[in-house]
């Protein structure tokens, strides 16, 4: 039974076998986890993104993986591609795992993105006394910003910590949360605090003898009983007090605190130990020190401190300084004395007699001219001597002799006393320099070794030293760096170099051997752009000097930051360097920060300008009125435009006289402007950048206002660093809007202010060379221009003319003046219609005078004016109008002198005229007018402010009803309020 | 008796087919999805250190090449990244100070010196390969190594008896004020 049962039941042994198998297989078919190397070879069947589980085809992670499928897979291609994925700064982690399918490997990109913290939460006992949640905050933002990574949160965590333990609470908890939110990627970060028991001051101790009462010394350091205990409140509160008493004379007071803390440590005891040090008086005795110098001889307050080693110092300090200026023989030994409570140091200041230069002898210079260095030295005949002085003058000359090939030339000084003149008070010194020059030491030969890519042509001609030359120890440490930067400008970045000199036993000859050590050079890798949003990596990239393959250079990497910076594109932009642990490449990151696509400016000012306005007492004529003109300006800027670097703004401003009544040329206009300016860099992927601007104004002149409307478009290009020139093609309409003229120009009038609005079209060009070191405020450089335009009724203009403009500008900071630059200004102005009977509109006209060209006149109303009238000469009606010209010259030449932080005053000469025709220009009717004026760096911007005085009055013709012979004479001052400098 | 006997040996033979057959079902499904979706992590960022990556390849090839060991750690990975960051931070001191550059004869000598750790050279290939690893990137680490070590006997060279404790003491500084994010501590 027991067989056939163990035979025939169905699970009996078949069924055994069959379980057993079963069992095996299922041993066998666990899941298998391949180790790495079980993939690496196989063939890429497929690489996947994964985005926080989400897969992603975005190509900006597919262009910059490595791993490619079908390709074998390699490691060194993994690693790669985590870096440059972690490179592209979205993403917290990065991670790649691999799966066989059928033979081939699956690789699957796990990103993890960045989730920046943007809300920051606190909670459990955040109620606590003394916990202010501002506070905090403010504590994690000053550190980490106000977007923290969460990478950072134990940093936090630590710093929250750190923050409760300063309130009092010794032993706090602070734990982290954190919540993710997805599209966009964000995460709320929330610290929950357990601040604990807050320690508390118990017992105070007062030890020593503090020179206050206990009440009050306590109330000094905020110290009070049962408060909470803040150690860093209690460590500023002793240092103000100590700061306190050494403003009081004692230099020694010291209050030492320590702290027991009890009661589990919920109660800090705390005891101060007093040492209030005497009170210290300094005392000069003897000959006098200048007030303002002692205390920075003796800086015993400013330190703090009685120190011996500190008042040693301060001896030495006043002999010192004695001695530079000639006391030779100065002694300020110091002393200290206890009177009572009180530390005496007194210093008895003993000058001595004054040593002065009598004679200064220079002697065995044949080589080079004492006069090549004599302005250059310290010791002056007549001028006080010291010892100091010599030997910077005796290394002056030596130093000058070793650059110009004298390696081994030395300069002996001696001196002496004269033997007569000597008198108490002072003693004459006779100076001599004995120079030595030695041998003028060649160069015999340079010689490079270890030098494997650059021959040594092309190293020697980066060098200034040359086989013939001079051998100059300084030159050759310079020659030294170049050679060096050679190699690092073309990928050796750890390359070595030194430069050894050898000389021949006579010592008149240098060979000089360049010891190289190369070491790998390293090329670039890949480069990498990150952080443009709206920027097209194509402009990028066209900015960029240096390209994969290209050797790692720090100067080409240097060039192209600044250009990409220069594209105005980006807040910050940033390249660097990211190793493969690879010797020989880079990936180079280009991190650019996007500015505000859009920027408005609005601001409010004013501008006060003296204008001709008629008087109606004196038959209309002429006369300057101080103007003042509020205005506001509104700007809206939008850059970055279909992800190229164009632009384009719109300006506005307006500007409403105040006092109305005396413009009666304008009536109750006001002045406005409107422009509109598309900026298109690199025109059609050249390197020229168009420009299209359209303008709408009305101006306010001093004879006539005036309303236009124009088009203008532009083509510029900078030819070298200081030149750039542009072409233009412009159209505009013209339109008076009110004229003052005088009654017997009315011919002229009619002929030079059409009523009706003209048309103008034509074409000019621009050639600029600015070699200004700074656009604004210039100190040095120069600023040429010249201008050239033709209007032609051939191309759509009411009225053809030529004009053409020149401008030169020059600016020169004088030596040893403190900064004081002088500036001139040349304007030369010609211009001529083809049509006699068309002639050029007024505001195409020329004129002159006012705060930018002559500033002892008002706006505009410089010209030519005779008596009687000559209406074909004259450009100031007989009212004394302007009606400006076809040529002017202007001449401006100022002193800046810098007074104080921003301050600084302007004297100033000007002079120039307006002329009705080219051929009239005569320069004896120049007008001149000098000046003064203040420049202030406001916070608003540089105000400026002139007041300029006509060199000479003219008297013109103001008939009144009882006088129609009065003569008036012009207004000799004129006063200009503005902003910037005059030009 | 026998029947009953048999009876229940009939019944825990069916029990046990059951068994056998319910982990002979799972199984399969199991190797199926092994072979189709288990996956291996083959590399990931464990740390940026002054915004130098260290993945899990450097520390396996730390651990392989014989440059660093786990000291018996209970965490052999973290022993090894923590020696990984601090010369990462060393590191960029030495690039500030530009010490003498080696020669490649010491270089060379260094790749030898770790090929002598393997039996042969299909070894030691094998684990460059599987470190991601190739003998340029290999070399670079040893020349860094180098660099290391004449920085800090230049730099180190009065310390005496107490160097290794000097060197501690300053490499804890640097990791003080070094921009370390640490995502192997983070548990990620």
């Amino acid at each position: 039974m027991i067989a056939r049962a163990a035979g025939t039941g169905w699970p009996g042994r078949a069924g055994r076998r069959t379980a057993a198998l079963l069992l095996f297989v299922s041993v066998l078919a666990r899941p298998v986890s391949a180790a790495v190397a079980d993939f690496i070879g196989k063939p890429v069947g497929a690489v996947r993104f994964f985005l926080e589980g989400r897969e992603t085809t975005d190509p900006a992670f597919v262009s910059i993986v490595e791993t490619t499928a079908g390709a074998p897979l390699s490691m060194v291609q993994v690693r790669e591609s985590i870096a440059h994925l972690f490179s592209l700064g979205r993403f917290d982690d990065v991670r790649v795992d691999a799966s066989l399918e059928n033979a081939r490997v699956t690789l699957r990109y796990e990103l993890s993105p960045i989730h920046p913290v943007t809300d920051i939460r606190f909670a459990g006992r955040t109620g606590a006394a003394g916990i202010d949640i501002g506070a905090l905050r403010r504590v994690v933002a000053d550190r980490y910003g106000a977007t923290p990574p969460i990478g950072r949160t134990s940093d936090m965590v630590r710093l929250l910590s750190d923050a409760l333990a300063a309130d009092g609470y010794l032993h706090p908890s602070v734990s982290s949360a954190v919540r993710l939110d997805h599209a966009p990627e964000r995460a709320t970060l929330t610290f929950t605090l357990e601040p604990g028991a807050r320690t508390t001051i118990g017992t105070i101790d007062i030890t020593g003898a503090p020179s206050l009462p206990r009440s009050e010394l306590l109330r000094r350091i905020n110290l009070v009983q049962g408060a909470p205990f803040r150690r860093e409140r209690l460590a500023s509160g002793l240092e103000r007090y100590i700061q306190d008493r050494r403003k009081r004379g004692y230099y020694e007071a010291k209050i030492t605190p320590s702290i027991q803390l009890a009661d589990q440590d919920r109660v800090a005891n705390v005891t101060l130990a007093v040492d209030p040090g005497p009170h210290v008086r300094v005392v000069f005795t003897g000959d006098p020190l200048p007030g303002d110098r002692r205390n920075e001889l003796v800086p015993v307050e400013r330190e703090g401190s009685v120190d011996e080693d500190l008042l040693e110092d301060s001896t030495n300090r006043i002999e010192d300084y004695l001695r530079y200026l000639g006391y030779r023989e100065a002694k300020a030994p110091h002393t200290r004395e206890q009177r009572d409570a009180e530390l005496v140091i007194t210093f008895a200041v003993r000058r001595g007699p004054q040593y002065r230069v009598a004679k200064l002898e220079i002697a065995g210079n044949t080589n080079i001219a004492s006069s090549e260095f004599e302005m250059a030295l310290k010791l002056r005949e007549g001028q006080p001597f010291s010892d100091g002085r010599v030997a910077d003058d005796a290394a002056l000359v030596e130093d000058l002799y070793h650059r110009r090939g004298y390696a081994s030339a030395k300069v002996q000084p001696t001196t002496g006393l004269r033997p007569t003149g000597n008198t108490a008070a002072q003693v004459p010194v006779m100076v001599r320099f004995d120079v030595f020059e030695g041998e003028r030491i060649v160069v015999d030969s340079i010689t490079f070794t270890g030098n494997t890519s650059f021959d040594d042509a092309a190293l020697r001609g980066k060098m200034a030293l040359q086989v013939g030359a001079p051998y100059v120890p300084g030159q050759l440490r310079q020659d030294r760096d170049q050679v060096q930067a050679v190699y690092n400008d073309r990928g050796y970045e750890s390359a070595t170099v030194d430069a050894r000199p050898e000389f021949n036993p006579q010592n008149t000859r240098a060979s000089i051997v360049f010891t190289i050590r190369e070491g790998p050079r390293v090329f670039v890798d890949h480069v990498l752009i990150v952080g443009n949003v709206r920027t097209d990596a194509g402009t990028i990239e066209r900015e960029l000097q240096i390209k994969p393959g290209d050797p790692f250079s720090l100067s080409s990497i240097s060039e192209s930051q600044r250009r990409l910076m220069a594209l105005g594109l980006f807040r910050r932009a940033r390249i660097g360097e990211l190793r493969h642990g690879n010797e020989t490449a880079r990936d180079l990151l280009v991190t650019v920060e996007e500015a505000a696509a859009t920027t408005i400016g609005y601001g409010v000012g004013g501008e006060g300008r003296l204008l001709p306005v008629p008087q109606e007492e004196a038959g209309g004529a002429a006369a300057a009125r101080f103007q003042v003109l509020p205005r506001a300006f509104l700007e809206y800027g939008r850059r970055n435009l279909f992800g190229k670097p164009r632009s384009v703004n719109v300006f506005s401003s307006v500007s409403v006289p105040l006092n109305l009544n005396q413009t009666q040329t304008s009536g109750r206009l006001t002045e406005y402007r409107l422009l509109g300016t598309y900026r298109e860099p690199r025109l059609f992927d050249t390197a020229t950048d168009g420009l299209l601007n359209a303008t709408i104004e009305q101006q306010i002149r001093s004879s006539f206002t005036f309303r236009r409307e124009g088009i203008t478009a532009q083509a510029a290009r900078r030819l070298t660093r200081g030149l750039s020139m542009s072409v233009a093609y412009q159209i505009q309409r013209n339109e008076l809007l009110a004229v003052n003229v005088a009654e017997p120009d009315v011919l002229l009038i009619n002929r030079l202010f059409s009523p009706e609005p003209v048309r103008l079209s034509g074409f000019s060009a621009s050639i600029i060379r600015d070699t200004r070191d700074d656009a604004v405020n210039p100190g040095s450089g120069q600023y040429l221009t010249a201008n050239g335009q033709v209007d032609a009724v051939a191309i759509g203009s009411q009225v053809g003319f030529a004009k053409s403009f020149l401008r030169a500008q020059t600016f020169h900071t004088l030596p040893r003046s403190n900064g004081a630059i002088l500036a001139g200004n040349a304007i030369l102005g010609m211009a001529g219609e083809f049509n006699t009977e068309k002639p050029i509109p007024e505001p195409e006209r020329f004129f002159a005078g006012g705060d930018t060209t002559n500033r002892g006149f008002a706006l505009d109303t410089l010209g030519v004016r005779h008596e009687p009238s000559e209406t074909q000469r004259d450009t100031i009606d007989k009212n004394g109008f302007p009606i400006g010209g076809d040529a002017t010259v202007v001449l401006m030449g100022e002193l800046r002198v810098p007074v104080r932080g921003g301050l600084s005053v302007v004297g100033f000469l000007d002079s120039g005229n307006v002329f009705q025709r080219v051929s009239q220009v005569d320069l004896t009717e120049l007008r001149g007018a000098v000046g003064f004026g203040v420049r202030y760096r406001s916070p608003f911007g540089p105000l400026r402010v002139d007041l300029g005085f006509k060199t000479h009055v003219a008297e013109f013709l103001c008939p009144t009803s009882d006088d129609p012979a009065k003569r008036c004479p012009e207004s000799r001052p004129a006063l200009h309020i503005s902003f910037g400098q005059a030009f | 008796m026998i029947t009953n006997a048999t009876n229940a040996t009939n019944t825990r033979n069916v029990d046990l087919y059951k068994t056998v057959f319910v982990c002979f079902v799972f199984s399969c499904v199991s190797w199926r999805a092994s072979v189709s979706a288990a996956a291996e992590v083959l590399d990931r960022v464990l740390a940026v250190v002054g915004g130098q990556l260290i993945t899990l390849t450097d520390v396996t090839a730390a651990r392989d090449l014989g440059l660093q060991s786990a000291d018996n750690q209970s965490d052999p990975v973290r022993a090894i990244l923590s020696k990984l960051i601090d010369r990462e931070l060393v590191l960029a001191e030495v690039e500030r100070y530009a010490p003498a550059e080696p020669s490649a004869d010491a270089v060379d000598r260094e790749v030898a010196r770790v090929r002598t750790r393997f039996t042969n050279a299909e070894t030691f290939d094998a684990a460059l390969a599987r470190s991601g690893l190739d003998e340029k990137n290999l070399r670079e680490t040893l020349r860094q190594d180098l660099r290391i070590q004449a920085y800090e006997d230049q730099r180190f060279a009065t310390a005496g008896d107490r160097r290794q404790d000097v060197i501690a003491e300053w490499t804890a500084g640097l990791r003080r004020r070094g921009d370390i994010i640490d995502l192997y501590l983070a548990g990620r």
